[in-house]
């Protein structure tokens, strides 16, 4: 999971680095203008698809997930429509995110200043999920 | 951009899907990748792609560049939908058609998604 301590992208703040791409509020209107506009020329769920798809592969590799769940996996993925991919904000404490924490190398983040991670195997016990509108 | 589809069709399942999420990561990102110089493969460890992928990867976005005659990062709007349309259709091809039980059990998955508990709830 990638993550940033900062949710939107226009604060009048010369330390708020985070670029539209990697903004949790801007993600989160994105997906929430195609689902409401039935937007012909939205993407984001045609790409969530595949990573989803993808995620799933990897499951299957590490053996978490059968080869049966990896199908139904795939088929649901296709087969969803796109109000199933409603965005929601995941809030994850500071605190309880540093052990499944991995900083990501400047050069690879969307801004070199902008403060973005990696979380990795997070449990659904220590992050809130949050719907905006 | 049928060259995509033909090209995917020789690597594995799990290499093409993993190309075509990367493919779909760079096009998103082509302005701040060409910018900072990033590395768009970044990815926990584990889920790092193969080599294979890699290469696939570029050879999809090598097509799609040249396709417009034009980095990435300088598609506009139009042409921008246009590649990520191709990289969806792309996927489709990948799925083996689902049985009508295999159907009916995710039909049945999606009716019954709900939101999460909130926490301490």
């Amino acid at each position: 999971m990638w993550c940033t301590p900062y949710f939107s992208s226009d604060f009048n703040s010369p330390h708020y680095t985070v670029p539209p791409s990697s903004s949790p509020f801007e993600i989160y209107k994105q997906y929430q203008r195609e689902i409401r506009t039935g937007d012909q020329h939205g993407y984001k769920i045609e790409a969530n698809r595949t990573g989803i798809r993808k995620g799933a592969e990897k499951m299957r590799k590490w053996g978490k997930i059968s080869e049966s769940q990896l199908r139904e996996i795939s088929v649901i993925a296709k087969k969803a429509n796109n109000e199933q991919f409603r965005p929601l904000l995941c809030v994850i404490s500071r605190i309880e995110a540093v052990p499944y924490y991995k900083a990501v190398d400047i050069g690879d983040k969307a801004n070199p200043l902008s403060q973005e991670y990696i979380l990795n195997d997070l449990p659904q016990s220590v992050f809130d999920v949050v719907s905006i509108g | 951009m049928n060259e995509i589809i033909d090209i995917i069709r020789g690597y594995s399942v799990k290499d093409s899907i993993d190309a075509l999420y990367y493919a779909i990561r760079f096009i998103k990102q082509a302005d701040s990748i060409s910018k900072n110089d990033k590395d768009f493969f970044e990815d926990d460890e584990r889920s790092m792609p193969s080599q294979e992928a890699r290469k696939l990867t570029i050879r999809i976005i090598d097509i799609i560049e040249a396709k417009y005659g034009k980095n990435a990062a300088e598609l506009d709007d139009a042409e921008f939908i246009e590649a990520m349309k191709a990289l969806s259709a792309a996927r489709n091809t990948l799925e083996t058609p689902a049985s009508a039980a295999e159907e009916e059990a995710a039909r049945e998955a999606i009716n019954s998604m709900v939101i999460p508990e909130l926490k301490g709830n």
